[in-house]
């Protein structure tokens, strides 16, 4: 990025001794941007008795400070850094980089060189200019990709094209009902938001306390989804992404209700296509119901005979029933494990060992279920 | 302040080498933690502050630096925060993303995580506010720490695909912490699968490994259910003079566990003490002692803040349905003194430091 910014610098009281050279300079990193500034002038009695300070002593700032200019006002406190002195000048070097599209005021007061001396202001101007503006982020895709989804449905998954600003997120997502009103109870909000760490996939969970029997929200304002009703996931184009543009435009996902899903996943039956020997073609699964997307891509894997992992890539397809993995080196004949961890759970959030709601009060198992389930197949000669 | 009286004192301008504390047990390294972000904070042994790195799947221990500060009084009262905020760091105060406020028992002085902005990769900041209103960033360029992994990323020998390649998008919310016992306790949320974790890891940290993920189940006021919900936050608690866990969930009520349940690799049921009524998501709980009885201070997102009384918590169970938006198990009052509170911390016995509508101010506790 190449910053360009302007300095004005603006003499407040100008003593009678003025000094000879600029009194505030502009110290410069990479692609000109500013990264310290100097207060040139002081004697070097004064340099010395500053130098013996510790480097954030709040003293030094009564000389030299940088303020964020808010609406032409110096926002205070000033900003946090360090101190140092560096020839015959002080230099404060800012903890934070200053922002690009933000002006700051850099504040120097010099010691008098006498009692009888006046004292002295200066200050001057950084404007750091904005980058030029990239594309504004789009809705990518919305997941699980059905058009019908079980009434229990647990989450959606947002992806965006770029990445996203933190923090703002229910207010932007919608779930209409068939009336065209919405429910302003659907989702769970958390102040975290789950985001990746990219801040490009939202995880938005409908309310669990609405999805599970028994629950108070439930029995107030009832199941969000009913079954045979259509619903539109509408994301509006107000949301912010990570450099504060809107989104390029609003976004909707429409959909129909269907019935509960309420077993574990059953492996037992999926359906495995082994590729043939020498070749790269992929290994298919087929599950008999759409599987959580995101999981997919991390809690199946392929052992060799030996039971090392095979590496190679992940493509989930057909509504997330099917699992294809293209290994990086062609197959060669022999038995092979597909490893699936426990955690994999469809999109009602029942997993490989048990429902989402468990209804056996009191014999619920005492240990934790297995973390992986193994499926032999074989690739023949 | 006036050009003349700045340089009046300045021959105030002392040396005081700020000194640091001395080495804190189990605090291994020194340098640069590699914070990526800054989460739920706790204070642990004496100098030593835990941050949860939600963006750093990673919970670093800090030795704090030695050193006079002011302790924030019980007449505290510090407006527009986040503008504040945004001046030590430069951008403006709407800009600033609080993540935590915590008071250091010791120095009753209040450590605020935040975030340099909005964006993902925005930089971590902890910055202290003492007494007198004064804020500081803590610098964490060079410092005494330890820390230990967060198993957030996918398991590396059992992944097939991006995610064994460094692609993973799943990550864990880190929604609070507390030290208990020489055990840091960690409530967090998975991005992916929905689950009832409840970490808990030794301090000194040993190898990462020593996480332990313990499934805890919950009633759903149906006598016949039982569901996964994730732990939002918690506190510790005796009852009965047992160690337990008090916990508040996501979506359902407020639960205790004993200590010494949490176990790796077993399954425990928690007790059901309270429900708490709908539209309850809870933010950040702390107990204390009001003559002679204790009690619980719960910030909620939606319903401000509950005072709950923890008369028989010992012989609350709730395994009966509760209808009709109400309330059962321990009774509660809301405390419309603190309408919009999003930060909750204790301030010694009597008072809690609390931000609300942008002012951090300490509050009798009611």
């Amino acid at each position: 990025m190449t910053y360009r910014f302007c300095f004005s610098c603006v003499l407040v009281f100008f003593a009678a001794n003025c000094l000879g050279a600029e009194p505030i300079r502009i110290v410069q990193g990479d692609g000109g941007k500013p990264t310290a500034v100097e207060a040139v002038g002081m004697t070097p009695d004064v340099l010395a008795r500053l130098a013996k300070l510790p480097t954030d002593d709040p003293g030094l700032s009564h000389i030299l400070a940088v303020y964020l200019l808010t609406d032409g006002r110096a926002q205070r406190p000033e900003m946090a850094g360090k101190y140092e002195i560096i020839g015959d000048v002080l230099r404060f070097t800012p903890r934070f980089p200053l922002r690009a599209g933000l002006t700051y005021r850099a504040d120097y007061f010099p010691p008098p060189k006498s009692p009888q001396e006046s004292p002295a202001h200066y200050e001057k101007d950084i404007s750091v200019s904005a980058p030029p503006p990239k594309e504004p982020a789009k809705v990518a895709a919305i997941y699980p990709s059905a058009a019908i989804l079980p009434e229990n449905q647990l989450r959606f998954y947002l992806h965006f094209s770029s990445p996203m600003r933190l923090g703002d997120a229910y207010s932007h997502i919608k779930l209409l009902k068939e009336d065209g009103q919405p429910d302003k109870r659907a989702f769970l909000e958390i102040g975290e938001e789950l985001w990746d760490p990219t801040g490009q996939r939202l995880t938005l969970l409908f309310d669990p306390g609405r999805t599970k029997r028994g629950l108070k929200p439930r029995e107030e304002f009832g199941p969000v989804l009913l079954p045979g009703h259509k619903y539109k996931l509408v994301i509006d184009k107000d949301w912010l992404d990570a450099d504060g543009k809107p989104l390029a435009a609003n976004f909707e996902k429409r959909f129909t209700a269907g019935p509960m899903v309420e077993e574990a996943v059953d492996y037992k039956q999926w359906k495995i296509s082994s590729p043939p020997t020498r070749t790269q073609e992929p290994l298919v699964i087929r599950f008999p119901r759409p599987l959580d997307r995101a999981l997919l891509q991390w809690t199946i894997a392929v052992h060799d005979s030996a039971g090392k992992p095979i590496e190679g890539d992940v493509t989930v397809a057909d509504e997330e029933r099917r699992w294809e993995f293209r290994p990086d080196r062609s197959w060669s004949a022999g038995d092979y494990t597909l490893v699936a961890d426990t955690r994999l759970e469809d999109s009602a959030g029942n997993n490989l060992t048990a429902p989402f709601e468990v209804d056996v009060f009191g014999t619920a198992a005492k240990e934790i279920a297995p973390e992986y389930v193994r499926l032999p197949f074989k690739i023949s000669p | 302040m006036s050009l003349v009286w700045r340089w009046a004192s300045l021959p105030a301008l002392v040396l005081c080498l700020a000194s640091v504390a001395a080495a804190a047990d189990g605090l291994d390294q020194t340098g640069n933690p590699g914070l990526k972000s800054a989460g739920p904070l706790a204070f642990g042994p004496k100098g030593v502050l835990f941050v949860g790195d939600p963006m750093g799947a990673q919970i670093v221990a800090i030795g704090l630096p030695a050193g006079e500060s002011t302790a924030i009084g019980a007449d505290f009262k510090l407006e527009n925060l986040a503008d504040k905020l945004g001046g030590v760091l430069g951008i403006p105060g709407t800009d600033v993303a609080i993540k935590d406020v915590a008071v250091d028992p010791a120095s009753k002085v209040a450590y605020v995580s935040c975030a340099r902005g909005q964006a993902p990769d925005a930089e971590p900041a902890i910055v202290t506010v003492d007494g007198k209103g004064n804020l500081k960033v803590l610098a964490t360029d060079k410092v005494q720490y330890a820390k230990v992994a967060l198993a957030s990323a996918p398991p590396a020998n059992a992944t097939a695909g991006k995610g064994g390649k460094g692609g993973s998008a799943r990550q864990l919310a880190i929604t609070d912490l507390a030290f208990v016992d020489g055990k840091l306790f960690i409530a967090g949320m998975s991005n992916e699968e929905f689950n009832s974790s409840l970490r808990s890891i030794e301090f000194p940290f040993k190898a990462a490994d020593t996480t332990t993920s313990v499934e805890i189940l919950h009633t759903a006021h149906n006598a016949a259910i039982e569901t996964r919900s994730p732990v939002r936050t918690f506190v510790p608690f005796n009852v009965g003079g047992q160690p337990q866990i008090l916990a508040a969930y996501q979506c359902t009520p407020l639960v205790t566990f004993p200590v010494s349940g949490l176990k790796s690799g077993t399954k425990i049921r928690g007790t059901t003490v309270a429900e708490l009524g709908n539209r309850n998501t809870p933010l950040d709980m702390i107990t204390y002692e009001k003559e002679g009885k204790q009690y619980l201070l719960l910030a909620n997102q939606a319903r401000g803040v509950m005072k709950i009384s923890t008369d028989g918590i010992d012989k609350s169970n709730l395994t009966a349905p509760v209808t009709g938006g109400g309330v059962a198990g321990l009774k509660y009052d809301t405390i419309a003194a603190l309408e919009g509170t999003t930060q909750l911390d204790k301030l010694g016995t009597n008072n809690a430091l609390v931000l609300a509508k942008g002012t951090l101010s300490a509050v009798a506790l009611p």
